[in-house]
Parts: structure tokens; C-alpha cells; sequence
């Protein structure tokens, strides 16, 4: 067990990764001498070489789609988006190409890629440097996507997303990469579609994605002084989605909120929210509640951003009041 | 002009064709349930390319796909029962004429997009520089396609990362039925090969021969390591953009009549006969054999057995080796 | 807004019912809460409740007292004061198309023309969570009568789990205290709903009724087997004997019957053989979370069979206080189909008419029934091999079973452990 952030802690699993297989190589703008923005592929250039570490024109529909062709001929690309808003310029290639490939073949083609990319709200990075499209990407078969929180979860997921067969779309949200925590030694891997129950509680289930875990849980933290016991769930990939231990969770407490940064309108706690109404009516002791980024483009400054993003404050406020519903 | 190598490109042009026409009479007898793109007209540049790979190298195809399918070694009863709807078909019914995947041959699959085609020959391109393997990846498209932007992306990224790739685009004039007159600023695409700092040749695409010369140059190229190339072949198709519809308003029945008789069969045959290579007996003995071959699939394709309902959700994700 | 009242749907089955009685008269205010109809069906006579204040206006052609009728079948409308009947407005447009066009005064408003189907749905009855309704009916609470504490008036869990301890306390309380002092008995029941006036109706057609369809439906949609054992049933002989004797002492009433005993036991038994505990649906078969035990009771209208929620938590006296209730209000004809609904498993007892062993039929859609037979002293062989012989009190099971939902050995088993139980209580007793 060591002490690593979350950008250390993924990079390590590309890392030996790429060193037990040649087959993984890594496209993206400024990935390979430089190291990526966030450091994401810091001195793998000088390990692996051009070919492995391969730099690229702005190009996104055009690599994206190159990298479709790549793991349907037996390659394994990463691409590192460094934002995940420039992803959205390769969505036909995304949705048509890389998600359905599988299907379309009968299975006789493998579509083992990972594209990586930074989310979230924070930062003034206002709109083009903001998004969070986890729902979007959820809503489409054959995709997977994983939005791990904790540098032990990055770590054993990309591993997991870099051994299997399955398209995976990694978000990682960019108020995340620089925390620490634990990592396991030696070779693990963690599951997708297995959710991790961040905090213990039985009065009420707050479900986070990404970010909002950490804040459910500061949420929690202030919420236990008044004698109200959280219990936070990540559910860690939202394609698979674990809805077995949400369930469980409602099961016990009765009461369900989904928080998260991004549009409320047919997205990641609409899926809950639904689910949970369809397997868990008869747990439940009050409405299903959200709370979600405001249905607005990301603005940039300071107390626009602020306005717009579930706060540790609102949370904690909105949790109380569910528990009185 | 080499007589197995002429007999060879014959057969596979008879082949599609025969095989073409029976879909289009199965089409209107009811036995395709969607689509039906047929590539009568085009055979020559599909023929005269794939004659020039094995089944390590990759095709990556268009909507227009049963000629690749079938010059990449595709069987007729595959691509029949595909397009009956059958579980034997080569998509195991999943795909239809726009749909057709055999990786086992290296067809890659065509697709219901114009252009990612561009960008995944590109990427196996990749794969075969990253793994060293001695292979070529083939895009082939249409006029179309060239005014996407993938075509400029995908041509860009093999021509800076030198990748073994051909890209072929078979310019017939129209992109359904918009002239590439009308939508290309340039009409000669050939010549945006200049834009990207790579070779650019324009092929007749009715003349086989011209073809598989012109293919093979490319070949050789991508082979030793010398990057891509850009073939644009000039060529028609003389049925309409998909069968069952409307194939007036826009181009004349003369211009039909103009390219059919530049028909590619007929010109190989001609020249074939007239340089001596082969005789009427050569020539009749590659129709019976490719005409019962034909009917013989289509007969097979026509009483293949349904695909069973619940696998249509098999498949979304991998199930194991 | 003019508020359509239909007959009612009673119980899961129904698929029609009687009318037994207006409470009510046609133009007469009833007051939110108020019973104004009595219908029988689903084997029992309800009590219709009004959601609001309202004047009870019935249709001129309607259906008449003692007619069955179909479910969702119009029988009349709420209307509030000054408003009027949809099909008065009916009339009244019927005779301004005849007469001359005018306008009144009071000409109706659209409104009133095309009432809103919708109109008073939110106002109906104490909003509950469906979590708390689920728990209300498990613990065999009635919710109408709690005051939730949501902030928006809702019953929640928490309310009704209150409410289940207080009545417990209150039972209790009842048994052991002799004056009994049901102190926290006001807890569940602020005010008991006002003595209706109740016409008997003419010989239980409706009751008969269901019950021939429910019997033939039985017999010819399961695939019944029924097994039979003798059990030696001394020692829950003697463990009643005992609680009557030490009851006479004490001055408590009730004495758990040997339905009572065995509702516990077999409840018992069933949690530790849940596919007994199960129903056949058209999805498959579906095993219950609770255990419910419906007890046949023979009445004037004809067979009843009141449930006993979760008897497998509750101790013996509690259970002989509520069957105490139920069958007495089964037998007054005023048992609500409530009080009749989500047995999972029925017990029939025909002891007391000298029967032995016979064939129950399945009480639909439950997958089982025990049948107790009479208890009768029998000598029996104790050893073989000392030739040891004794007088015992014996009885004899008859299980029958649904052999589409549960298999014979399973069900065998299941017979197997209520012997055990029934020959050596204290396995279970201390549960």
C-alpha cells in the first residue's frame, strides 16, 4: 500500500501495462514528448517510443476513427482526450463505428480502446473544458463507462478497461487528479459495474458520480452532527450500472437522492431514479429526489460557475430535507 | 497481358456481376428485406485492387459493398444470405447489404457511414506499423465520401504516420444522386493527394487491367514502407443507387447507355480475345462454371434457416473467446 | 367538479359486485370519511367511504340495490353544492336543443359537461409512502387512521411502525392486565367509526357466489396432491391444557385455540420451507417475503377465511386475541375484505366434526392448505421392541399442494417439520 494521486495511480496502470503488452499504444494531442497536459503519460515517450506514444494533428474525428480501425485489426489505442469535450467531434465514429462493431461482426471483432479525458465543472474552465457526458455515453449499447473517484479505483479500473475487450469511456474528473489516497501493491483489478459504498449510513442513500461522491461525502460529515447517517454510494461505472447495491442501500434507509454535475433531463439520475422506482417502489419512504448540475452551458466566471454545480452546502441541505419528507 | 492473371480478374468481375443480379431479382421477388446497393457497373476496380492481397490484409468498405465483399473472398451464398435475412448469412443476419463483415478473409465490413471507412483502413494501417506485420489496409469509397471530413482526417493521418494503406475512391459520378460536378470544388480528386504530400493517380475504373497495374504500384509501395496512396477510379454505376428506386431527374438515359457500353467485362473480354490471351472456350467454361456456382448459393442462401429472435441481444458486448 | 362514483374493485379477483345498501340518499351532503355504499363481493360486505365532502347524486337509471354489476360500472357522481349532475346537464342541454336558444343564468358551464375525470384524485384519503404501505400491511396496521409525519402530511415507515408497537403494547396489555386498561390503545384508534346500520343481506348470494367460482377455479386450475400423516399430538394437548388452566387462574380471556397454535407453528415451518409459502403467477412462481395465514371459518354466508398477518412473530396470545376478533367479525358479517387479503397459506380445521383426514381444496391463488383432523386418543405402540404401548392423543394432517408451484418431497418435507413441531413444541415455542 502506498500513498499516490489520482494522475500517479493511472499513469502507473498504463505504465505496466503497456510494458506486459506492445499492443497498447496511446494517440492524443501532446501525449507523447510533452507527457500529456495532466501529466497523463509523463516519461512514457522516452520508455516506448513514438509509435507507442503517438502525438497527434487536432484531429479527433479523425484519430478516433483511426483508432476504431486499429482495434478491429488487433491493436489496443488509449486515446487521451485531455478534455473530454473534444470527444464530442468523434461521436459518429463513437456511437457508430467503436460501440457497435461488436454487434455488427456477431462478435467476430474485439473493440479493446479506452478513451480517457478529463470532466467536470471547476476551475473558470467555462464551457469547452466543463462537460460531463457520462449519460450521454450511458444511454448507447455496447459502450462502457467508467468514472472512477478514488486513485485505487482509477488504478484497477483502467487495468481492467486496458485487459478486457469492450470499448471504455474513462472520465476523470480534473478536481480529482491531483487528491492521494491508498493504492494496493502488486497486480489487481477492479471491476466495472460493481459499486463501492463510500460511506455507511441509515437514514438516507445519496448516490454521486465522480466528484459528488467526495462532496456527498463532506455532506455526510456535517449531516452526522445532527445525528442524520448518510450512507454514500459511488456507484464507479454507470455503464454498468450497479443498481443491485443502490437497491440494497433503499432497501435499508427508504430514502434515495442522486446528486451529480451534469443536465438533469434524461440522464444518470433519471436511469436511477427509474430503476429504483421500477425494483425498489416498495422500499421507498419518500419521493426520489435530484440534484444535478442547473440545465445551462457552463459559464466562467467564479460565482456564475458556483451557481451551477451542486454545492457540499446544497447537498447537505437538500439530504436533511429528505430525511423530513 | 498474363492469361491466368486475366481469367482470374474475369471471373471475379462475372462473379459479382452474376451474383448482383441475382440479388437484384431477389430483391424484387421479395427475398431482401431492406436494402439492396448493387456495384454492376464498378466491378473492374474492386477486382483489379483485391487481386493484389491475401487474407491478412484488410478491407474496410462502403454502402456499395457487395463487390468488395466478394473480390475480397467473400462467398455469393455469404452475401445472399445476408441479404435474405438468413442466420448462415456472413453478418448471421445482422447486417444486410450495408452490414457485411467477414474479418476471417480480412472484409472488415462495409457500412450504412460514408467515410469512417477512410479513417479504420488508417488505423489497421496503424496496427500493422505498430505489431511490424508486412500487411495493407484498403478504404474503399465513393465521390461522396471525399467531400466528408474523414476523408481529409483519415488521408492526413496515414500520409504523416506513413501508413500502408490504398485508398480507393471509386468517383461514379454521383453521391446518390448529387453530381460530384456539383459538389466538389475540384471534380479530379486525385488531385488532393498533393494536399497531404502523397502520391495521387487517376485510374479508368472500367479497365481492369489499368486497375490492377495501377493497385499494384500502391501495393508495392505500402508494403515497403513508402506510406499511402490515393486512387481515384473513374467508373459508373449503371443500376440505380439502390434497387427498387427512382433512377431518373437526374442523369440521362444516354449517359447510361454511353457507360454501358463501356461495360468492364465487356472490355476485358474484348481485349482478352483480341490479343489472343483466351478463347470462346476459356470465356464460356468461366460463365458456366461462375453461373451454376451463382444459382447454386442463391439456392443454398434462399432455404438457410432463419436467425432465432432472442440473439438479437448476443453480442453487444464481448461473451468470451 | 362532478366526481364519478364507480363500483369499486374488492380484493384482486373481483371482477364484479352487488349493491347492498346506500347509506346515503340521492342530494344528500356526505362528509369526507363517511361511509355511503355497502357492496358485497370478494366474499364479504365493505364499506364504501367518501374522499370528500360532497353531494351524493345517483344516476337516475343507474344500477338498483341487490343488482351485480361489473367493476368500473358508473353508479353516480359527487357534485358540490350548487353544481350539477352531468346527466342533469345532459338533460338540460336535451331540452335547450329543444326549446328556444337561451342563455341562463345559470346555464351550466363546460366544466360541468365534461366533468374532469381527474378532479379530487389528490384529495383522496392520508398520503402514505409505498414503503410505508408495504410495512402497514406486513404488520396488519390500518394506516387510514394514522396521521403521517412527512412534512407534506405523508405516512411514512416510521409512523406505522409506531403505530404496530402501540397496538402490541395494547394487546398485551389487554391479555395480562385483568382490567384491562388499553392504554395506548388510543394511539391507533382515535375515534371508532360511527355504528352503521347494516340491511343482512339476503342470504349471501354474492358470498356463495364467489365461492363456487373460487372452488372450481382451484379444482380445475392446480394440480392438487394431497398427502396425509398421523402425528401424536399430546404434547400441544398438554401445552393447551396448561394455558387454559393457568388462565382460568389468572381471569384472561383468551386461550390460543389449536388453529392458533398451529397457525404459528405451520408459520414457522413455512419460513423454513418457502416454496410452500409461494403462489403460481403468469410470470412464474412467486415466493412470498411474509407469511400470512388465512384461518376457514364456517359463518351463516357461507365459508370466510380471515388472515393472520405474520403469526410467526407474534406470541400465542397476541395471535388468539386477533383470531379471536377475526372470527367473530367473519361471523357477524362484518369483517372487512382487507382483513381477508395476502394469506399465503390457509389452515382448515374439520376436527370438531370427527373427520380424520380429507382433501382441502387450494385456496387460489396460495399454493397449499392443511386440513387438521379431529384429535382423538389412540393406543399406540412407544417401542417395538419391549412391546411398549401407551395412550396417546393423535391426529391426523392432510397437506394438499400445487404440485405446478412445489414438488412432492419438498411438500413432504415441509409435512415432515409440522409433525415435528406438533409432537415436540418447545423446537419452536421459544421463537
Amino acid at each position: 500500500m502506498k500513498e499516490l494521486t489520482y494522475t500517479v495511480a493511472a499513469r502507473e496502470a498504463l505504465d505496466e501495462e503497456m510494458a506486459r503488452d506492445p499492443r497498447i499504444f496511446v494517440m492524443g494531442e501532446g501525449i507523447g514528448k510533452r507527457g500529456g497536459n495532466f501529466n497523463t503519460t509523463l516519461g512514457l515517450y522516452e520508455k516506448y517510443g513514438p509509435t507507442r506514444l503517438c502525438d497527434t494533428p487536432i484531429s479527433e474525428r479523425g484519430f478516433v476513427g483511426l483508432a476504431v480501425g486499429a482495434a478491429m485489426s488487433g491493436s489496443i489505442p488509449v486515446i487521451d482526450f485531455m478534455m473530454v469535450d473534444f470527444i464530442l467531434d468523434a461521436m459518429g465514429e463513437i456511437i457508430n463505428q467503436m460501440a457497435k462493431m461488436q454487434y455488427m461482426s456477431s462478435g467476430r471483432l474485439r473493440m479493446p480502446m479506452v478513451l480517457r479525458g478529463c470532466i467536470g465543472i471547476g476551475g473558470a474552465a467555462a464551457t469547452h473544458h466543463s462537460g460531463s457526458y457520462y449519460s450521454i455515453f450511458s444511454n448507447i449499447p455496447g459502450l462502457r463507462v467508467i468514472v472512477p473517484t478514488t486513485p485505487a479505483d482509477v488504478k484497477g479500473m483502467f487495468r481492467t478497461a486496458l485487459r478486457g475487450n469492450d470499448p471504455v469511456i474513462m472520465l476523470e474528473h480534473k478536481n480529482l487528479l491531483s487528491n492521494k489516497g491508498p493504492v494496493p501493491d502488486g497486480d489487481y483489478t477492479t471491476p466495472f459495474g460493481q459499486a463501492r459504498i463510500a460511506r455507511a449510513g441509515k437514514h438516507v442513500t445519496a448516490v454521486g458520480v465522480a466528484l459528488t461522491v467526495q462532496k456527498c461525502l463532506q455532506a455526510a460529515d456535517q449531516l452526522a452532527k445532527q445525528g442524520i447517517e448518510v450512507e454514500v454510494i459511488d456507484p464507479r461505472s454507470t455503464s454498468p450500472l450497479d443498481i443491485a447495491t443502490i437497491l440494497q442501500s433503499v432497501k435499508k434507509t427508504g430514502r434515495l437522492m442522486i446528486v451529480d454535475d451534469a443536465f438533469e433531463p434524461c440522464g444518470f439520475g433519471a436511469e436511477v431514479s427509474a430503476q429504483v422506482g421500477t425494483h425498489g417502489f416498495d422500499d421507498l419512504d419518500a419521493p426520489i429526489r435530484r440534484l444535478s448540475g442547473a440545465f445551462a452551458p457552463t459559464p466562467y466566471s467564479p460565482p456564475l460557475e458556483n451557481e451551477i454545480v451542486p454545492s457540499v452546502e446544497r447537498i447537505a441541505a437538500a439530504l436533511g430535507e429528505l430525511v423530513k419528507e | 497481358m498474363e492469361k491466368d492473371t486475366g481469367l482470374l480478374l474475369y471471373r471475379n468481375m462475372l462473379l459479382i456481376r452474376m451474383s448482383e443480379e441475382r440479388l437484384a431479382q431477389s430483391r424484387q421477388a421479395g427475398l431482401v428485406y431492406g436494402a439492396c446497393h448493387t456495384y454492376v457497373g464498378e466491378e473492374a476496380v474492386a477486382t483489379g485492387v483485391c487481386a493484389h492481397l491475401t487474407q491478412a490484409d484488410m478491407v474496410f468498405s462502403t454502402h456499395r459493398g457487395h463487390g468488395h465483399a466478394l473480390a475480397k473472398g467473400v462467398s455469393p451464398f455469404e452475401v445472399m444470405a445476408e441479404l435474405y435475412g438468413r442466420e448462415t448469412g456472413c453478418s448471421q443476419g445482422r447486417g444486410g447489404s450495408m452490414h457485411l463483415f467477414k474479418p476471417e478473409v480480412g472484409l472488415m465490413g462495409t457500412s450504412g457511414i460514408v467515410g469512417p471507412c477512410i479513417l479504420q483502413a488508417a488505423g489497421a494501417g496503424y496496427t500493422f506499423k505498430l505489431l511490424g506485420k508486412p500487411n495493407v489496409a484498403v478504404a474503399f469509397f465513393g465521390d461522396g465520401a471525399s467531400n466528408n471530413g474523414a476523408f481529409h482526417e483519415g488521408i492526413n493521418l496515414a500520409a504523416i504516420y506513413k501508413l500502408p494503406v490504398l485508398f480507393v475512391c471509386e468517383n461514379n459520378l454521383y453521391a446518390t444522386e448529387v453530381p460530384s460536378a456539383y459538389a466538389s470544388g475540384n471534380p479530379d480528386i486525385y488531385q488532393r493527394a498533393i494536399g497531404y504530400g502523397i502520391p495521387g493517380v487517376k485510374v479508368d475504373g472500367n479497365d481492369a487491367w489499368a486497375m490492377f497495374l495501377a493497385a499494384g504500384e500502391a501495393v508495392r509501395r505500402a508494403r515497403a514502407g513508402e506510406g499511402p496512396t490515393l486512387i481515384e477510379a473513374k467508373t459508373y454505376r449503371t443500376r440505380a443507387h439502390s434497387e427498387g428506386m427512382r433512377d431518373v431527374g437526374y442523369r440521362t438515359q444516354e449517359e447510361v447507355e454511353a457507360w454501358k457500353a463501356r461495360d468492364p467485362i465487356k472490355l476485358l473480354r474484348d481485349r482478352l480475345m483480341g490479343e489472343h490471351v483466351a478463347d470462346e472456350d476459356d470465356i464460356d467454361r468461366i460463365h458456366n462454371e461462375v453461373g451454376a456456382l451463382v444459382l447454386d448459393d442463391h439456392n443454398h442462401a434462399a432455404s438457410s434457416p432463419m436467425p432465432k429472435g432472442q440473439d438479437a441481444l448476443r453480442h453487444v458486448y464481448f461473451e468470451g473467446a | 367538479m362532478a366526481v364519478e362514483i364507480v363500483m369499486p374493485k374488492l380484493g384482486w379477483t373481483a371482477e364484479e359486485a352487488t349493491i347492498t345498501e346506500w347509506t346515503k340518499k340521492d342530494g344528500e351532503l356526505v362528509q369526507r370519511g363517511e361511509v355511503y355504499l355497502l357492496v358485497e363481493g370478494d366474499k364479504s360486505v365493505n364499506e364504501i367511504e367518501s374522499f370528500e365532502t360532497a353531494i351524493l347524486r345517483l344516476l337516475p337509471d343507474g344500477p338498483k340495490v341487490g343488482e351485480t354489476v361489473k367493476i368500473g360500472t358508473l353508479l353516480g357522481y359527487f357534485v358540490q353544492p350548487g353544481e350539477r349532475a352531468p346527466f342533469e346537464a345532459a338533460q338540460m342541454m336535451a331540452t335547450q336543443a329543444q326549446s328556444a336558444p337561451s342563455v341562463t343564468a345559470d346555464a351550466p358551464s363546460l366544466s360541468t359537461v365534461d366533468p374532469d375525470p381527474y378532479a379530487g384524485r389528490d384529495k383522496r384519503g392520508p398520503k402514505i409512502s409505498p414503503r410505508a404501505l408495504r410495512v402497514a400491511n406486513e404488520l396488519g396496521v390500518d394506516w387510514q387512521k394514522l396521521t403521517g409525519s412527512g412534512t407534506s402530511g405523508r405516512i411514512v415507515e416510521a409512523d406505522v411502525q409506531a403505530a404496530a408497537a402501540a397496538a402490541v403494547a395494547a394487546k398485551v396489555a389487554v391479555v395480562q392486565a385483568p382490567p384491562a386498561q388499553p392504554v395506548a390503545a388510543q394511539v391507533i384508534a382515535p375515534a371508532p367509526a360511527p355504528p352503521i346500520a347494516r340491511a343482512t343481506p339476503a342470504a349471501g348470494n354474492a358470498t356463495r357466489k364467489t365461492i363456487a367460482q373460487r372452488m372450481s377455479q382451484s379444482a380445475h386450475t392446480t394440480a392438487p396432491v394431497t398427502l396425509t400423516t398421523e402425528v401424536d399430538a399430546s404434547e400441544v394437548f398438554k401445552l393447551r391444557e396448561a394455558i387454559k388452566g393457568d388462565a382460568k387462574r389468572s381471569g384472561v380471556s383468551s386461550v390460543p385455540s389449536y388453529n392458533d397454535i398451529f397457525a404459528k407453528l405451520v408459520a414457522l415451518a413455512l419460513q423454513e420451507h418457502p416454496a410452500l409459502n409461494a403462489s403460481w403467477t403468469d410470470e412464474g412462481v412467486l415466493q412470498h417475503a411474509h407469511t400470512n395465514i388465512g384461518m376457514a371459518v364456517q359463518t351463516e354466508r357461507g365459508l370466510l377465511v380471515p388472515v393472520l398477518r405474520n403469526p410467526a412473530a407474534k406470541s400465542l396470545t397476541v395471535i388468539a386475541t386477533e383470531a379471536a376478533q377475526l372470527v367473530e367479525r367473519a361471523r357477524n358479517g362484518n369483517i372487512s375484505g382487507d382483513e381477508m387479503r395476502s394469506g399465503t397459506f390457509t389452515i382448515t380445521n374439520l376436527g370438531m366434526y370427527d373427520v380424520d383426514g380429507f382433501t382441502p381444496i387450494i385456496n387460489l391463488p396460495e399454493c397449499a392448505i392443511l386440513g387438521l383432523g379431529r384429535m382423538v386418543a389412540k393406543v399406540v405402540v412407544i417401542d417395538e421392541a419391549t412391546e411398549k404401548t401407551a395412550i396417546r392423543k393423535m391426529m391426523t394432517l392432510s397437506l394438499t399442494f400445487d404440485h405446478r408451484v412445489v414438488d412432492g418431497a419438498p411438500a413432504a418435507q415441509f409435512l415432515q417439520r409440522i409433525k415435528q413441531f406438533v409432537e415436540q413444541p418447545y423446537l419452536w415455542l421459544t421463537r
